[in-house]
C-alpha cells in the first residue's frame, strides 16, 4: 500500500485520478468509490445519494453526491454501467467514507455495458500513484480519518 | 458620489443573477413545467459557460501571476478551475434529468448545483475578486474583463 502526505493509495485499484476509485470483480461487476485523498479533501461527509439499483448511469454522469458542511460534490461515473448494488449503510452513516474509504464505505457496484472497456479510461499501478501524488500536492492534502 | 467598481457590476452581478436563475428553475421543476424548465436549463449551461470561460480568459490568469509563491492563493486557483470543470458537467446533469422529466432526480441535481455555485461564488468574491476592486493590485484590468463579460453574454443572446 503505497502512502503519500498519511493518504493511503492501493496499488492495485483503478482511478479516474480525481474522486473515483474502481475494482473489477470475479463476476464482471465493478465496485466503485471515492479515495482517501478525495474523503479528506472533501470532510466530514454529512450526506450521501446513490443512484438506485437497476437505474442505467451513463459515462460521466453521476453515481452519487456526496456533501459535507464544507464541500458537496458529485462522484462520476468513469463507464456506462447499471447500478446493480448500493452500500446502504453509507446512506445511514455518511462518515463512513471518513473512515473506511476502500472497504466498509463502497459506493456501489455496477454491471458495465462494455465490460472489455469499461476501465480504458482509468489508470492502474505506478502510474496511477504518481498522478495521485500530484493530486495530492495540487490541492495541498493532507489526509486524516475519522475513527468514529 | 457614488463609486463605480466594474469587476462588481459585472461579475458578482452575474452571480447573483445565476443563483435566482437556479431558485427559479427549481420553481419551474416543482410546478412540472418541463419544457420552460429544459429552456432555461439550456440557457443556464449557456450563460454559465461563458462566464467561466471569460474568468478563465480574463480574470485567473491574472491571479496566477499574482499568485506566483503564494501556496495558499495558488491551491485556491487549483480548486477553483476544478470547479470550472465541474460545474458545466452538474448543469448537463440538470438538463439531462429535465429532458427526462424526472423530478427527484432533477431536484438532486439543481440542489447539488446550487450548493457548488455558491461555494464556489463565495470563493471568488472573498478571495479573487477583491484583487481587482478599489485600490486592489488588479485593478487595471477590472474593466477589461468586465468588457468581456458583457460581450460574451451579448453573443449569447443574440445566438
Amino acid at each position: 500500500m503505497s502512502q503519500y502526505h498519511g493518504c493511503e493509495l492501493p496499488e492495485e485499484l483503478y482511478y479516474d485520478l480525481d474522486y473515483v476509485w474502481a475494482c473489477p470483480e470475479g463476476d464482471g461487476t465493478i465496485t466503485m468509490g471515492i479515495t482517501d485523498p478525495a474523503q479528506s479533501f472533501a470532510g466530514r461527509i454529512l450526506r450521501v445519494r446513490i443512484k438506485p439499483v437497476g437505474k442505467v448511469v451513463p459515462a460521466g454522469r453521476q453515481v452519487a453526491t456526496l456533501e459535507s458542511g464544507k464541500w458537496a460534490g458529485g462522484v462520476p461515473l468513469p463507464f456506462e454501467g447499471k447500478v446493480v448494488a448500493r452500500n446502504e449503510a453509507l446512506l445511514e452513516t455518511p462518515h463512513l467514507l471518513n473512515i473506511d474509504p476502500y472497504h466498509d464505505a463502497w459506493i456501489a457496484r455496477l454491471a458495465p455495458t462494455d465490460p472489455e472497456h469499461a476501465l480504458d479510461s482509468m489508470h492502474t499501478g505506478e502510474e496511477a500513484i504518481k498522478a495521485l501524488h500530484a493530486w495530492i500536492d495540487r490541492y495541498g492534502i493532507q489526509c486524516m480519518r475519522c475513527t468514529e | 458620489m457614488s463609486h463605480h467598481d466594474p469587476l462588481e457590476e459585472a461579475f458578482i452581478g452575474d452571480h447573483r443573477r445565476t443563483e435566482e436563475e437556479i431558485k427559479q428553475l427549481k420553481t419551474l421543476v416543482d410546478q412540472d413545467s418541463w419544457e420552460e424548465a429544459l429552456e432555461r436549463a439550456r440557457a443556464l449551461r449557456h450563460a454559465l459557460q461563458s462566464h467561466i470561460d471569460v474568468e478563465e480568459q480574463w480574470v485567473y490568469p491574472k491571479v496566477d501571476e499574482l499568485a506566483s509563491g503564494d501556496e495558499d492563493l495558488e491551491r485556491t486557483l487549483s480548486i477553483l478551475r476544478k470547479r470550472h470543470v465541474e460545474i458545466p458537467a452538474y448543469a448537463e446533469e440538470v438538463i439531462s434529468a429535465i429532458e427526462d422529466r424526472e423530478a427527484e432526480e432533477a431536484e438532486e441535481a439543481i440542489e447539488l448545483l446550487a450548493r457548488v455555485i455558491a461555494d464556489h461564488h463565495r470563493t471568488e468574491e472573498g478571495d479573487i475578486f477583491p484583487l481587482f476592486m478599489g485600490d486592489g493590485p488588479l485593478k487595471d484590468v477590472a474593466e477589461a474583463a468586465a468588457d468581456a463579460l458583457r460581450k460574451a453574454h451579448n453573443e449569447e443572446i443574440r445566438a
